[in-house]
């Protein structure tokens, strides 16, 4: 995983083949669980090596647990409940009220934003198959990199900046693992889910400090 | 979508930089027809600095400094109220918050 760099037309960033085909089921994945599934399955694409059920990234995708909701309550689920959530602090009816009128068109939005990045990811238009976030589209992808990063640290118990750095120190230490007992097979997914977490915060940051105005364009 | 800064009429959705120094110069509670309503941004642990200035600046139109201002005060402080004016234009403002994966609520001013 590169970090983003401009190219004609945008900004683009190189992936692994199996990096991109990952992200591209965690994109697809969060969009199902704002109830709509994109189409087009990512089976059809996986290179027959990630295709065998008992692979490493279906385990970890299979622990997201993507349960999709709706109704006019905040949903049970709380990495739903994080992308969806209340726009009243203090007033219960105000925000049954208002998630009512607002909630349809939010997850429309939110899925708009996901199928943008999971057709680049699907299909890299850039140079040597890189993909590339075109000038206009940053703000699709940012926040639907907001919206997986959000429902990972859901899954992953964030609630707090302490509970935050503990996934990035957990990521971290992923690379010296090699020479301990075997890890649980949850011990491995949560390893999993804590290194795609760290991934795709540094993929994001790469990716605004590659766009135009951070360097001082305003 | 966009919003660019509007200018100070009643009843109108000012930005929170003018707002807070309008509040600043004086000492005593304004005197207001009605109550009016603001957008309060919370903090939260995965969300960028970065990012979420860069929302303040794109969605507020805010210049870097200012969005940077208050994107460290919803850091330091839990929250801030990044915009006020009719619960109808509050409502707009925390769905965008809410788009962008921010967390935001509407709250009566004091």
């Amino acid at each position: 995983m590169e970090a983003f760099a401009p190219v004609p037309g945008g900004v683009a960033s190189r992936l692994e083949e199996n990096e991109r085909v990952v992200l591209a089921r965690l994109f697809a994945d969060t969009a199902e669980l704002l109830g709509s599934p994109l189409t087009g399955t990512a089976e059809d694409d996986l290179p027959p090596d990630l295709a065998t059920p008992a692979s490493a990234e279906d385990a970890v995708l299979a622990a997201l647990d993507f349960e999709p909701g709706a109704g006019p309550d905040a949903p049970a689920d709380p990495a739903l409940a994080r992308l969806l959530p209340p726009m009243s602090a203090d007033d219960v009816e105000l925000a049954a009220e208002l998630r009512g009128l607002t909630e349809q068109s939010l997850r429309d939005t939110k899925v708009g934003h996901l199928q943008q990045v999971w057709r680049e990811l699907r299909v890299p238009g850039g140079p040597d198959g890189a993909v590339v976030v075109r000038g206009g589209t940053e703000r699709a992808w940012l926040s639907a990199l907001t919206d997986v990063r959000l429902v990972l640290a859901a899954r992953l118990g964030v609630e707090d900046d302490a509970d935050a750095e503990a996934v990035y120190a957990r990521a971290q230490l992923g690379p010296l693992r090699s020479g301990e007992p075997a890890r649980s097979r949850e011990e491995e997914v949560t390893d999993a889910l804590a290194t795609m977490y760290a991934a795709l915060t540094w993929w994001q940051e790469s990716l605004l400090e590659a766009l135009p105005f951070a360097e001082g364009g305003g | 979508m966009l919003r660019a800064p509007t200018t100070d009429r009643a009843g109108s959705a000012v930005p929170a930089e003018q707002a807070e120094q309008a509040e600043q110069a004086t000492s005593a509670p304004e005197a207001v027809p009605e109550r009016g309503w603001r957008t309060v941004v919370w903090n939260d642990p995965v969300n960028l600095m970065s990012y979420v200035t860069y929302v303040f600046r794109t969605y507020f139109g805010h210049p870097e400094a200012v969005a940077r201002r208050l994107m460290l005060q919803v850091h330091r402080e839990g929250r801030a109220v990044v915009s006020r004016g009719p619960r109808e234009q509050m409502e707009v403002d925390v769905a965008a918050m809410h788009s962008y994966g921010l967390w935001a609520t509407v709250e009566q001013e004091d």
